[in-house]
């Protein structure tokens, strides 16, 4: 998946904050549950201090001490952790016990309400918690001091925390499931306006539905439904400067060209009249030159209304424009023949008889005379076929790229057409999401154009 | 003929005036629909030569609106509009022929002729062409004056060649006309009844031209 697709970056950042959100959670839960155990393991180290107490007891005045050996195995036996004990008299002196304790315990440390102290230190070389529980006899301060090792402490700890990360661990993986199936099905708008989309090819375009859409995704939609309706727009201005242009063009020729008629029907000097027929000629000349333009405008995408696209038999169309070029071939005395089967293709009837016409004319201007040009459609395999073949000079290889330019010609070919016949075919083909190469016949010296274009499919196969 | 020349280019309809009148047609000219209408109102043409890129009302909505009217006169649009767009359009709404601007002046007198053979078609039932006259009823033909031996399939293939002057027809259309007798009929035997033609008309100078892959054209007399 791209780094740049909506669904990478909005899963890579819900997945990250997420996921970084509950490792923060972890110690946070960790010290809380630690806290708990710790406690309680206090309360217990306090009531073993306190189970001392008893055996504190005042002789006439003299403070004694003497636990039992039983009382002091018991005191002592722990699963887990070393058990020490300490009793300090009213100056602090050791009156029984561990007397390598060591007391920490600072003046204000003491709480009204409790009459415990804990803190940590160091006793032969291991960490231990220590309680110190105030006795008062005799109006004197006695401290009884209980204290053990950290082994139950450090083991709960591991315990929490393997028992904390396991579930964590879900929580992150089944949240990252989540995210991704939220994702997936709140982008699936966009994938459904892409599939709309990617079925509008070939001029089938058509606005979206604007009211089903997510609010974030509407604006798109309706500028996207604009944007069709400001280029449909465009294509009707565009074939109204083409109309128009075709008008102001073509009818002063006309009238030119219908005095030079009558101007020829009225002089007898055959000198003046071969000037008057060149000049015609001329007029026809450029008239061809304005159709070849427009033609060009008209092929240009979006030039075309929408409408004007349909499923179109290629052999039709050569079968109904066929007369036109029979006639004209038949000035050159050319033998145009067609090998025609049927072929369905989607796009505009004129435009695709447009572009057979003009590689017909091509063909016809540089076949020899008495030649011959063979028009060709079929179809092969995904494509439909038409082929354009005469047998004249032909285009060499390294032309064959450049012909198809504007007004582009052949060295060392006598000037014959306008030089935009190819151009038109180019872009028509274009329009019609099809290619169009060169090539030479198989079996003689010419030219051979084939195009090929995409066939019809009914959307629904 | 009376023509009605509804152009609003003065250089283009005086040229055009010029050549019918040199072939004795009676012409009028309007520079607009809404004279052109006047003009029509008053008087009888058989053929209107109408322009689409007229000032004020435009020669479609002119012929829409005649047509409309149950007036069906001839009329041959005269268009400076690129076909692409134009071509079918003009056919559909009515017009009886087009021609493309510029256009040589045989042309449109041959248009203009064609035009009327089609519509007199039913009153004289006799085809000319060139040296070759075919009359319909009686089913006889003659070529420069002589008696033609024309039997019925051969003359059923000529006649769908006279409907189409300067115009391809292809076989299957040939087989289907001559199918409303013979049921089995392949286009070979069609090409049987277009050499025996030929050798009957091309000593006239009555040309059928094969267009290889499609079928036949007549081509025009000369």
């Amino acid at each position: 998946m791209s780094k740049d697709s909506l669904y990478y970056r909005l899963l890579r950042r819900l997945l990250i904050s997420a996921n970084v959100a509950i490792l923060l959670l972890l110690p946070v839960i960790y010290q809380i549950f630690k806290s708990y155990a710790i406690e309680a393991y206090d309360v217990e180290l306090s009531e073993a201090a306190f189970s001392l107490e008893p055996y504190l007891v005042s002789k006439d005045g003299v403070p004694d001490f003497v636990l039992p050996a039983e009382a002091e195995q018991a005191f002592r036996s722990d699963s887990y952790d070393e058990e020490f004990y300490l009793v300090l008299g009213p100056h602090r002196h050791a009156i029984a016990g561990d007397t390598d304790l060591p007391v920490e315990i600072k003046e204000n440390a003491w709480h009204k309400q409790s009459p415990y102290v804990f803190y940590d230190t160091e006793m032969r070389g291991k960490p231990v918690r220590a309680v110190a529980l105030r006795h008062i006899m005799d109006g004197q301060v006695y401290l009884l001091l209980a204290a053990e090792t950290l082994n139950k402490r450090q083991r709960i700890q591991i315990k929490i925390m393997l028992g904390l990360i396991l579930p964590l661990f879900m929580l992150a993986l089944v949240n990252g499931l989540a995210i991704w199936r939220g994702i997936r099905l709140s982008l699936a708008p966009i994938e459904d306006i892409r599939a709309a989309l990617q079925g509008m090819q070939h001029g089938r375009l058509h606005p979206l539905e604007e009211n089903a859409q997510p609010t974030e995704i509407r604006p798109l939609v309706q500028e996207f439904n604009a944007l069709l309706t400001r280029m449909d727009a465009a294509a009707l201005a565009q074939q109204q400067f083409v109309a128009n242009a075709a008008h102001q063009l073509r009818t002063p020729l006309a009238g030119v060209r219908t005095q030079l008629e009558v101007v020829r029907s009225q002089i007898e000097e055959t000198e003046l009249q071969s000037r008057v027929n060149r000049s015609i000629e001329a007029i026809d000349r450029l008239n061809h030159l304005v159709q070849q333009m427009l033609s060009l405008l008209t092929a240009a995408p979006g030039a075309r209304d929408v409408s004007t696209v349909a499923v179109v038999d290629v052999s039709e169309v050569v079968q109904q424009r066929s007369s036109e070029w029979v006639r004209t071939a038949a000035l050159r005395n050319i033998d145009l023949g067609f090998e025609l089967s049927h072929a369905l293709v989607r796009g505009d009837s004129l435009l695709i008889g447009e572009m057979i016409a003009n590689l017909v004319d091509n063909a016809i201007i540089y076949a020899p005379d008495a030649g011959r040009v063979t028009v060709r459609c079929r179809i092969e395999g995904e494509c439909a076929i038409i082929e354009v073949e005469d047998n004249g000079q032909g285009i060499p290889v390294e032309e064959r790229e450049r012909v198809f330019q504007r007004f582009y010609r052949l060295p060392g070919v006598a000037r014959k057409g306008s030089g935009l016949g190819l151009a038109i075919v180019a872009e028509i083909v274009q329009g019609l999401h099809g290619a169009v190469r060169i090539l030479k016949p198989i079996t003689h010296a010419g030219c051979l154009v084939r195009v090929s274009l995409p066939l019809d499919r009914p959307l629904d196969s | 003929m009376q023509v009605l020349l509804v152009e609003d280019d003065a250089l283009l309809a005086d040229g055009v005036s010029h050549l019918l009148r040199a072939s004795a047609h009676v012409v009028t000219c309007a520079e607009s629909a809404e004279v052109a209408a006047g003009f029509l109102a008053r008087d009888d043409f058989d053929l209107m030569l109408l322009d689409i890129g007229l000032p004020g009302m435009d020669g479609m909505t002119f012929l829409t609106r005649l047509r409309a009217a149950h007036n069906n006169m001839l009329v041959m649009v005269l268009t400076a509009r690129d076909a692409l767009n134009e071509k079918v359009r003009g056919l559909t709404l009515g017009a009886d022929d087009y021609l493309a601007k510029p256009f040589a002046g045989e042309e449109l007198l041959a248009r203009i002729q064609a035009l009327c053979r089609r519509r007199d078609k039913p009153i004289s039932q006799k085809r000319i062409h060139g040296p070759l006259i075919l009359d319909q009823p009686s089913h006889r033909a003659w070529l420069s004056g002589v008696p033609l031996d024309l039997p019925l399939r051969e003359w059923t293939v000529l006649d769908l060649l006279l409907d189409n002057v300067e115009r391809v027809v292809s076989k299957e259309r040939l087989v289907r006309r001559l199918c409303d007798w013979d049921q089995a009929l392949s286009g070979n035997t069609i090409e049987i009844y277009i050499s025996r033609l030929r050798a009957k008309l091309t000593s006239s100078g009555i040309n059928i031209r094969t267009v290889r892959g499609i079928g036949y054209m007549l081509e025009a007399w000369q």
